[in-house]
């Protein structure tokens, strides 16, 4: 027993699970939140933070690459996001905290995985917070005009790549989020239902207004680029269902999670997939797969070209604008509490996990989470930072669908709250999808995150390794023999 | 050591009951103060202006007589109307007049009982007062002969609540009591819907309260041995909820200090002060931003009553 607690010295030391309720105490006596999910609640949270981020610019970039098909894309990236997000609920559930993966990995494959997962979540949240601020841009730009008949210079509109010079609406959104997240300001429950119905609302108003217009021909050459073209887009799309691994990590707050879970990330899923696909029916229906390209506040435009007047436009890019500042201030949210995690793990400096005594926020990491992100959405082309989130996203997904294999063979008899239906069948399908996607991202994608992934790993191994909590054997002086 | 009571026909026992309390030990004395609205210096022919100012005394002279009768012998005190054409002019003009310490506040009369509402003088006061503020919640009676037991402090190791760790130290010296140091930990609403599991916030709060009791600890280090002190940390949904979960003695006062937005030297609320004002239950005692506290010079002003 002496041996454990002086400290583990393998990079795939795992961080104990009494650590973690050390660290959160969770309240027994009063038990506020505890359990207090239904399965309503649970999808609703689960729509709510996928659906908005990435539908309303998704379409410029899939539909070029897949034509009419792209409807099969969207399931196919919804089929693999449900079954990641079953996988994913198992391993939340083999640890009795919240979290998120990257807690879930420390606790079980180790500490470089967790790091590596981190490095992936960083492009999940980070990055997507990131592509979504500009696609914020476009639909603000656009709301000017349909309301002022007024546009923003294209140099200021656009990151240097792409014909402007730097980006500034999104740039001034997540410095505004990052603002709002130092003085401690919080989404409620409440607030995301609003915003769920208001980007619902928007998205039926799209699709009715659309489906006035709809022309069958435009489907005429359905999959110009056959299982390929469908593959490539799915890899495009796949981002517009992060979030949908928030249903995973409420764990411990639902009612009755063996039976709540599944059916929850089922119903989001199905939910989603399916404004997703009518999205995109009533816009392909709308004008030619060939208009797509290029197209800025795509649905806004489609809607203008149809009505040929302002108003739609005009309501459909306010509710974007709205949606997207509420998805926005959520993702860098969970993108500080990520480092914040890490931070106290030790595998990243102090000053990741200092709290401002004044506004008991860890402001700090919210300065330099805004300074990155701002950034990259001011002077990344959009285009690159959709494939890099999308990238992030399926290695993490990935990762957690073996690690479920992993678990079941290393600790079988770890108690799991939640078991995959249909195992080994479900994690196997859900990494060979998660893989397949992967696999039709661009050369240049998969350059950018062998950088990405060296540069973590210089950090790990300089800073991290020698730092952590682990290593140094304080996390675990609580620890009693599981 | 000379505190002000700021006395109103309608709202003056809060604030004398705490003056009393407060003035029982530490060789304290007492100036109940009415401010009345400042008149002409020179009589008009029909003299409505000396009316108005006969009547003014009879009406801060009758406060005061009722005033003289609450208190009783059971502290030294010295009552004085000043005229002035604020209130609050008129009490930090007498405040520095009378060296005083700190001025004692009764709470606006809408709010609930027991805890203090900032009213319209309170508000000024606790923007421009040069001195400690005490203010006393709505209907506060501690028993006759109730006397100050313990000095807490709200802690929070930031620069701003080192002046009130300071002044609180200044007054459980003076009146020899033990004091409390109390860092609040508020944990925080939870974003829903959350992408890193609902614990995140409970994540924030534990690192909160583990670098408050460092701050604790460093604070403790300075202090010399004479000084009775405890230190504890109180946990809560909110600030009502945190401050409840302590116990409170009956002769107790909770001492914060001001934002670091403020002017220097004068006393000013800051966002987490104000909340801790509305939710105590009991006085608080708010000291000026970075001030050299005044508590800390003994010297008895108005010794020879």
């Amino acid at each position: 027993m002496s041996t454990r607690s002086t400290g583990q010295q393998s990079v795939f030391r795992r961080k104990p699970v009494d650590a973690f309720v050390t660290e959160t105490r969770p309240d027994t006596e009063g038990g506020e939140l505890s359990r207090s999910i239904g399965l309503f609640q649970l999808t609703m949270f689960g729509v709510g933070a996928t659906i908005g981020t990435g539908i309303f610019i998704v379409l410029t970039e899939a539909v070029p690459e897949a034509g009419p098909a792209v409807i099969f894309s969207f399931i196919l990236a919804g089929i693999t996001a449900a079954l990641t997000a079953v996988c994913y609920a198992e391993l939340a559930s083999t640890i009795p905290v919240s979290g998120s993966s990257y807690s879930y990995t420390y606790a079980t494959m180790g500490e470089i995985v967790a790091f590596g997962v981190a490095a992936c979540l960083l492009l999940e949240y980070g990055v997507s917070s990131a592509a979504v601020s500009v696609g914020w841009a476009q639909y603000l730009d656009e709301l000017f005009s349909s309301l002022f008949g007024f546009r923003m210079p294209e140099a200021m509109l656009a990151a240097p790549g792409e014909g402007g010079f730097l980006n500034l609406p999104a740039i001034v959104l997540v410095t505004l989020c990052c603002l709002l997240l130092t003085r401690g300001a919080r989404e409620s429950a409440t607030a995301n239902a609003v915003m769920v119905i208001i980007k619902i609302a928007v998205l039926i108003l799209f699709v009715i207004i659309a489906f006035t217009a709809f022309s069958g021909d435009n489907f005429a050459p359905f999959a110009p680029f056959g299982a390929a073209g469908i593959g490539v887009a799915a890899s495009s799309i796949f981002f517009t269902f992060i979030g949908l691994d928030a249903v995973s990590t409420a764990g411990e707050e639902v009612h009755n999670p063996r039976r709540t879970l599944p059916l929850a990330i089922i119903f989001a899923t199905i939910i989603v997939t399916t404004v997703y696909v009518l999205v995109a029916v009533a816009g392909i229906g709308a004008q030619p797969a060939g208009r797509f390209e290029g197209q800025e506040a795509g649905l806004a435009v489609i809607l203008r070209n149809i009505t040929g007047s302002n108003w739609a436009p005009a309501v459909l890019s306010a509710g974007a604008v709205i949606s997207i500042f509420s998805v926005t201030l959520v993702t860098l949210y969970g993108q500080t509490r990520i480092l914040f995690a890490m931070g106290r793990d030790g595998m990243l400096p102090e000053i990741f996990h200092r709290i401002n005594p004044t506004t008991l926020v860890p402001v700090r990491n919210t300065i330099i989470v805004g300074l990155f992100v701002g950034a990259l959405a001011g002077f990344v082309p959009l285009g690159v930072l959709i494939d890099l989130t999308s990238m992030g996203t399926l290695v993490a997904f990935t990762v957690v669908s073996i690690g479920v294999m992993i678990l079941r063979r290393t600790q079988p008899d770890l108690p799991r709250g939640f078991r995959v239906p249909g195992y080994p069948v479900t994690p196997v399908l859900s990494a060979a999808f998660a893989l397949y996607i992967i696999s039709q991202l661009p050369f240049s994608t998969f350059a950018l995150f062998a950088v990405w992934l060296g540069v973590a790993a210089i950090i790990y191994f300089t800073y991290s390794a020698r730092h952590s909590r682990l290593a140094r054997g304080e996390a675990v002086a609580s620890e009693e023999p599981r | 050591m000379n505190y002000l009571v700021a006395l109103t026909a309608l709202g003056g026992r809060d604030a004398l009951s705490l003056g009393r309390m407060l003035a029982r030990t530490g060789d304290a004395t007492l100036t109940v103060c009415v401010v009345v609205p400042q008149t002409w210096d020179y009589p008009s022919l029909a003299r409505v202006d000396a009316e108005y100012a006969a009547f003014l005394n009879q009406y801060a002279e009758d406060t005061i007589a009722e005033a003289r009768e609450f208190l009783g012998n059971a502290v030294r005190a010295e009552y004085t109307s000043t005229p002035a054409s604020s209130a609050t002019e008129g009490l930090i003009a007498t405040a520095t007049e009378t060296d005083a310490a700190l001025v004692a506040l009764g709470s606006a009369r809408h709010g609930p009982l027991g805890r203090f509402t900032v009213g319209g003088i309170a508000n000024e006061m606790l923007h421009v007062s040069p001195v400690p503020v005490a203010l006393a919640p709505r209907g506060y009676r501690p028993s006759s002969d109730a006397r100050l037991r313990r000095v807490t402090c709200a802690f929070s190791g930031s620069t701003q609540s080192r002046s009130a760790f300071d002044a609180a130290v200044q007054l459980s010296r003076q009146h020899d009591v033990p004091l409390r140091l109390a860092t609040l930990v508020v944990r925080d609403r939870q974003m829903y819907p959350s992408q890193v599991g609902y614990d995140a916030e409970r994540l924030v709060a534990e690192q909160w309260r583990a670098q408050a009791e460092e701050a604790q600890e460093k604070a403790l280090a300075t202090l010399p041995d004479d000084v009775a002190v405890e230190a504890g940390i109180a946990e809560g949904r909110d600030w009502e909820d945190a401050l409840e979960s302590l116990p409170w003695e009956e002769g107790e006062v909770l001492v914060v200090g001001s934002s670091r937005l403020g002017p220097v030297a004068r006393v000013f609320l800051g966002s987490n002060s104000i909340k801790i004002v509305r939710s105590s239950p009991v006085p608080v005692l708010v000291i000026p931003r970075g001030a050299d506290v005044h508590l800390k010079d003994a010297a008895p002003a108005a010794r020879g009553l």
